[in-house]
C-alpha cells in the first residue's frame, strides 16, 4: 500500500493542470477544434473568465490535448507593457524553445536570438515589425515541424489582454497570409471593472483592433470560451476531492460541499479555503476536516471581512438582518421586491410593494456598506461568494 | 450643602408630581401596534405577519410602558402567548432571542419565577468568559442581556458586575465610546448601549467612564445632527440611551425627540427611515426612546408654576448675595489693600536699617584697611634693633646687643679678678722677692687676665648667631602668639588644614600673595573681625623669609598641640 501524503496538496500560488476537472463544454469545443485543427482548418479561439476562475488551468488543458494528437503545443506568459515586437518575440522564443525540445535540435532559438545575424528567420533582422517577413519565418518554422512530422501548432498565450495591438495585428496578418496550421488560443482576464460594466472578451478583443488600425484582428477570434466559476457542485467537489487522493488528511463530503458553496463554486478561492482548512486540521491533529473546520477557516482567511460584519450587525434593526441573510442566501441578481416576495410570502402584492420599498432602502444601506452591488437593472447582487457567506454567518446567527 | 439639598428637594419635588398620561402620538402609535397584531395576537414585522419574537417583544415592552390599561392588555395577551412558545423553543434559542424571552417574561404577571430562571441559566451557558457573542463577543449584544438580568427581581450581581468591569476596560480611552466588538473602533449604537449598562450600575468607579461616554456622544453631536443617524432604529437607540442619562444635555434630547416625532407617520408608525411605510419593529422602538426621554410624561401647570417659583426665588436668593458681595468687595478690597501697604512700609523700614547696618560694617571694613596699612606701613618702615652687617657666615653688631655679653663680662670680670689677685701676690710676696710658687700663680693669673681681655677686646663683635633670630624674632614672637590665639579656638582638623596651608604660603608667587592671603582669611576666619585679623596676621607673615616662616609654623604647631588642644576641649 503506497504510503499517504501529508503535504497540503492545496497549493495558492500556480495552476496545477494535473487536478484540471470539469469544463465539459470548454473541452468538447476545444476537441473539435483541435480535429478541425488536425484537418488542416485551423481556428482560432479567446478564453475569457476573472481572475483565478481556471482560465490558465484550462490552457494547460489545451496545450495537454494537443500534444496528445502530436500537435506542437505550449503555453507562454505575456507581461505587462511590453512593446510589439518584444511580444513578437516572447511568443516566437517559446515557440522555438517548445520545437528544440521536440525535434530535439538546438541553436533555433539562439538563431533568433541573434538579431541581425540571425540565419533562419527575417523578422530579428529589422526594426520594427513586418507581417510578411513573419509570415516567412511562421512558415520557415512550419517546414521545421513538417520536417519531424508534426503539422500543427497550438500557441496559447496566458495574460492575452496585455497583447500589444500591432502585434496582435501583425500575428494575425502573418497567419492569415500563410494558412498554415498555427492555432492562436488568447486568454483574456476580466477584471472587476470590465465586468461591472459588462465588457466580455470580446469587447476587449475589439478594443485591441481599434486601437491596432486593423478591425479584423477581433475577427481573427472566430470562437470564444468563457471559464466562470465551476458549472455543477459536483465539479467543483470534484477540484477539492482529486487534491485529497493518496492525502492522509481527509475532507468529509458535507465540507467539501460547504468549500464550493461559500466560495461560489470558485477554483481558485475554494483551493485557497481548502488550503486553510488543512493547515488548521493539520495544526490541531486531526484526520479529517469537517464543517466547523471550514467556518473557522473562513473565519481566519476573512479576517477583516467578518469583524466589518459583526460591527455592520451591530447598527441594525431585526428586519434589516432578516433581509440581508434572506439575500445572501440567493446567488443570483434580485430586485427588492424579489427579496420581499421570499420573506414575507403570505403578504398581498399591495402591502409587499409597499413592503418592498422598506427592503430597498436597506439593500441600499448593504450596497453603501459594499457588502452588495446595485445594478443598472435595478437589481442588486454580491459580488464576491465570501460576503454572501460572511453575512449568513454572522447575520444568520 | 444646605442649598444642594434644597435644590434637590424641589427636582424631587418636580419629578414625583409628574404623571403618566398617554400622550397623544404615543397613544396613536401604540393603537397601531395592537391593530398590526397577528391573529395570535402577537407581532411579525408587518401586520398579520407570522410573530417574529424580537418584534413581540419590543411591542410588548412598548404596550406596556403606555401605562394604559388598554394597551396593557393586549401586551399582557401576547406575552401570555410568547411564554408558551418560550417553553417550547427555549433550548434552541440564541443570545437574543433569550433576551427577547426574558424581556417579556419580566414584566409579565404574575410572574414565573421558574421559566425565568431556565432562561437566565441557559443565557449562563451561552456566556463566552464575561460577555456574550456569536462569533466574538459583541458589545451591543451583552449589554442587551446585562440589561434584561437588571430586570430581574434577584439579579445575580456577580455576572453584572464582572461585565461592567469588563466594559470599562473595553471603553477607548482616545473617544469615550465603545465598538462593536471590544477591539474594534467606536460607534454610536455599541457606545449607547454600553452607556445604559454603565449609567443603571453607577457607582463611583465608574462615574469617569459615564462622563467619557457621554463626551462621546457630545462630541458627535458637535458634528453630526439627528438626521445624519438616518434610520429610526439608530435614531431611537441613541435617544433612549441619552434620555436615561441624567446629564445629557438637554437640547441633544430634546432635538432627538424632534427627529423622531419627524419621521413619524401619519398611520401613528414608523417606518426603518423617513418615508418609508411602517413597521411594528421600528414603531415599538420609537415608543420606548419617546417614552424614556419623558414624553409619556405629564406634569399639571400648577406644579410647573410652582416649579418655576421654586427657580425664581432661588434665582433671587443668588442675585442678592451677588449684590452683597458687590458691596462688601469695595470695603474689602481697600481694608485689603491698606493692609498691604503697611506691611510693604515696615519692610521698606527694614531694608533701610539694612542699608544702615551694611554702611556700618563697611565703615568698619574700611578702618580695618586702613589700619591693615598703617600695619603693613609700620611693618614695611620697621626698624630692626639690632642691624646686622654681614662677613661671611657671621655678623657683626655693636657689642652691647651681642648675646653673649655676660659671657664676656664673666671672662673679663674673671680676667680681672686674676689682675687683682696677681697684684696682691706681687705686692705680698715680690715685694719681699721672695720667688716662690706663689709668685707663679700670680704670674699664671696674670697671664689668665691678659689673655681674657684681649680675647674679649679682640673678638667683642663677632656673634655667630642666627640672623633670622636676631631680624625677626619680635615679628615672629608676635605673629606665633597671635596665631595661637587663634588657632587654640579651632578644631584640630582646621588647625592641621590651616597650617598644611600657612607651609604652602610662601611658595606662593609674590604677585599672588594678596589674593591668596584673602583666600585664607575667607576661608578660616570666622566672623568679619576675625577674618580682619587673620588677614593682617598672614599679611605679616607671608613676607617672612622661609626660615622665619618655618619656626612659626612650628612654633605655633607646638604650641597648638600641647595648649590648643586643651583651649578647644574647654
Amino acid at each position: 500500500m503506497p504510503e499517504l501524503e501529508t503535504s497540503n496538496p492545496f497549493n495558492v500560488e500556480y495552476p496545477t493542470g494535473k487536478f484540471f476537472v470539469g469544463r465539459e463544454q470548454q473541452l468538447l469545443q476545444l476537441k473539435e477544434l483541435l480535429t478541425s485543427l488536425a484537418s488542416g482548418v485551423p481556428s482560432n479561439l479567446y478564453v475569457e473568465g476573472k481572475g483565478g476562475e481556471g482560465k490558465t488551468s484550462y490552457l494547460d488543458r489545451i496545450v495537454e490535448e494537443a500534444r496528445k494528437r502530436d500537435m506542437l503545443a505550449f503555453r507562454c506568459n505575456l507581461d505587462i507593457g511590453k512593446a510589439a515586437e518584444e511580444t513578437i518575440d516572447t511568443i516566437i522564443r517559446a515557440l522555438l524553445r517548445e520545437l528544440e525540445q521536440r525535434t530535439h535540435q538546438e541553436g533555433i532559438e539562439a538563431d533568433w536570438s541573434s538579431k541581425e545575424d540571425s540565419m533562419l528567420f527575417r523578422s530579428p533582422r529589422l526594426q520594427g515589425i513586418r507581417s510578411d517577413d513573419l509570415a516567412l519565418d511562421f512558415k520557415k518554422i512550419h517546414g521545421m515541424l513538417n520536417d519531424v512530422g508534426i503539422r500543427s501548432c497550438v500557441i496559447c498565450i496566458d495574460e492575452g489582454q496585455r497583447i500589444d495591438s500591432l502585434a496582435l495585428s501583425a500575428i494575425k496578418n502573418s497567419l492569415q497570409s500563410v494558412k498554415l496550421g498555427y492555432m492562436i488560443v488568447l486568454s483574456l482576464l476580466i477584471d472587476e471593472k470590465n465586468a461591472d460594466a459588462g465588457r466580455t472578451g470580446r469587447d476587449l478583443l475589439n478594443d485591441l483592433a481599434i486601437r491596432s488600425g486593423d478591425p479584423g484582428a477581433s475577427r481573427f477570434f472566430q470562437n470564444a470560451s468563457v471559464i466562470g466559476p465551476f458549472d455543477t457542485q459536483v465539479e467543483a467537489e470534484q477540484c477539492i476531492s482529486k487534491r485529497l487522493e493518496n492525502n492522509k488528511i481527509k475532507f468529509s463530503q458535507s465540507a467539501i460541499g460547504l468549500i464550493a458553496h461559500i466560495m461560489g463554486r470558485h477554483p481558485r478561492k475554494m483551493v485557497i479555503l481548502a488550503h486553510r482548512a488543512y493547515e488548521i486540521t493539520k495544526r490541531l491533529g486531526l484526520a479529517k476536516v469537517d464543517e466547523e473546520i471550514i467556518d473557522d477557516a473562513f473565519r481566519k482567511e476573512h479576517v477583516e471581512l467578518v469583524k466589518e460584519t459583526i460591527e455592520f450587525k451591530g447598527t441594525l434593526s431585526s428586519l434589516a438582518i432578516k433581509t440581508y441573510v434572506e439575500f445572501a442566501k440567493l446567488d443570483i441578481n434580485v430586485t427588492a421586491m424579489e427579496i420581499t416576495k421570499r420573506m414575507f410570502p403570505e403578504l398581498e402584492s399591495e402591502a409587499l410593494a409597499s413592503i418592498s420599498t422598506t427592503i430597498q432602502s436597506m439593500l441600499d444601506k448593504l450596497a453603501k456598506k459594499k457588502f452588495c452591488k446595485k445594478l443598472d437593472s435595478g437589481s442588486y447582487r454580491i459580488p464576491q461568494p465570501e460576503f454572501a457567506y460572511a453575512l449568513k454567518l454572522v447575520l444568520g446567527g | 450643602m444646605r442649598k444642594d439639598a434644597e435644590l434637590e428637594e424641589a427636582r424631587n419635588t418636580i419629578a414625583l408630581s409628574g404623571r403618566n398620561f398617554v400622550s397623544p402620538i404615543i397613544e396613536k402609535a401604540a393603537k397601531y401596534l395592537r391593530d398590526n397584531r397577528n391573529d395570535e395576537g402577537a407581532w411579525g414585522h408587518f401586520k398579520g405577519l407570522h410573530l417574529d419574537l424580537h418584534v413581540s417583544a419590543l411591542s410588548i415592552e412598548a404596550l406596556r410602558v403606555c401605562n394604559c390599561s388598554e394597551f396593557e392588555s393586549s401586551a399582557e395577551d401576547a406575552a401570555s402567548h410568547i411564554k408558551t412558545i418560550i417553553i417550547d423553543k427555549i433550548e434552541s434559542y440564541d443570545v437574543q432571542q433569550l433576551v427577547d424571552s426574558l424581556n417579556i417574561l419580566t414584566g409579565t404577571k404574575p410572574k414565573d419565577s421558574e421559566l425565568e430562571k431556565r432562561v437566565v441559566a441557559r443565557l449562563n451557558e451561552l456566556q463566552k468568559n464575561t460577555g456574550w457573542g456569536e462569533m466574538e463577543l459583541s458589545i451591543g449584544l451583552s449589554c442587551r442581556v446585562i440589561l434584561a438580568l437588571m430586570k430581574l427581581e434577584d439579579p445575580s450581581n456577580e455576572i453584572i458586575k464582572q461585565w461592567v468591569d469588563y466594559l470599562v476596560q473595553c471603553q477607548h480611552s482616545e473617544d469615550g465610546g465603545w465598538g462593536a466588538t471590544p477591539d474594534s473602533k467606536s460607534e454610536i449604537i455599541s457606545t449607547c448601549q454600553a452607556l445604559r449598562v454603565i449609567n443603571r450600575f453607577s457607582n463611583n468607579s465608574s462615574t469617569n467612564n459615564l462622563g467619557l461616554a457621554i463626551n462621546y456622544l457630545i462630541n458627535f453631536f458637535q458634528t453630526k445632527c439627528w438626521d445624519d443617524l438616518e434610520d429610526t432604529f439608530t435614531i431611537s437607540n441613541v435617544l433612549q440611551a441619552l434620555a436615561e442619562i441624567e446629564k445629557a444635555p438637554i437640547k441633544i434630547v430634546q432635538d432627538g425627540i424632534d427627529a423622531l416625532y419627524e419621521i413619524a407617520n401619519s398611520d401613528g408608525g414608523w417606518g426603518a427611515a423617513k418615508g418609508e411605510p411602517s413597521n411594528n419593529e421600528n414603531t415599538a422602538l420609537s415608543m420606548i426612546a419617546l417614552y424614556s426621554a419623558g414624553e409619556n410624561k405629564f406634569v399639571p401647570a400648577r406644579l410647573v408654576n410652582g416649579a418655576f417659583n421654586i427657580a425664581e426665588a432661588k434665582i433671587s436668593q443668588l442675585q442678592d448675595e451677588l449684590n452683597d458681595f458687590n458691596e462688601n468687595i469695595d470695603q474689602n478690597t481697600k481694608k485689603t489693600i491698606s493692609n498691604i501697604i503697611k506691611e510693604r512700609n515696615e519692610l521698606q523700614q527694614k531694608v533701610n536699617n539694612l542699608i544702615q547696618e551694611r554702611n556700618s560694617q563697611q565703615m568698619v571694613v574700611v578702618s580695618y584697611q586702613e589700619k591693615l596699612k598703617e600695619l603693613e606701613a609700620q611693618l614695611r618702615t620697621l626698624k630692626f634693633p639690632f642691624e646686622a652687617e654681614e662677613t661671611g657666615k657671621k655678623l657683626k653688631g655693636p657689642w652691647y646687643r651681642n648675646p653673649k655679653i655676660f659671657e664676656g663680662i664673666i671672662i673679663g670680670l674673671t680676667s680681672l679678678l686674676g689682675v687683682v689677685l696677681s697684684f696682691y701676690v706681687f705686692n705680698t710676696y715680690v715685694t719681699k722677692l721672695y720667688i716662690n710658687n706663689n709668685i707663679i700663680i700670680s704670674l699664671v693669673g696674670l697671664l689668665a687676665s691678659i689673655i681674657g681681655i684681649y680675647y674679649f677686646i679682640s673678638k667683642r663683635s663677632e656673634f655667630n648667631i642666627d640672623r633670622d633670630q636676631l631680624e625677626y624674632g619680635p615679628q615672629r614672637r608676635l605673629i606665633s602668639n597671635e596665631l595661637f590665639k587663634l588657632l587654640a579656638e579651632w578644631p584640630p582638623s582646621k588647625r592641621e588644614d590651616f597650617i598644611f596651608q600657612l607651609a604652602r604660603a610662601g611658595d606662593t608667587p609674590t604677585v599672588e600673595r594678596d589674593s591668596y592671603v584673602n583666600y585664607l582669611s575667607e576661608k578660616y576666619g570666622e566672623g568679619r573681625e576675625q577674618r580682619y585679623r587673620l588677614q593682617e596676621l598672614l599679611f605679616q607673615f607671608i613676607i617672612l623669609p622661609h626660615s622665619a616662616r618655618l619656626s612659626i609654623i612650628d612654633q605655633v604647631r607646638n604650641s597648638v598641640s600641647v595648649f590648643g588642644a586643651h583651649a578647644y576641649r574647654e
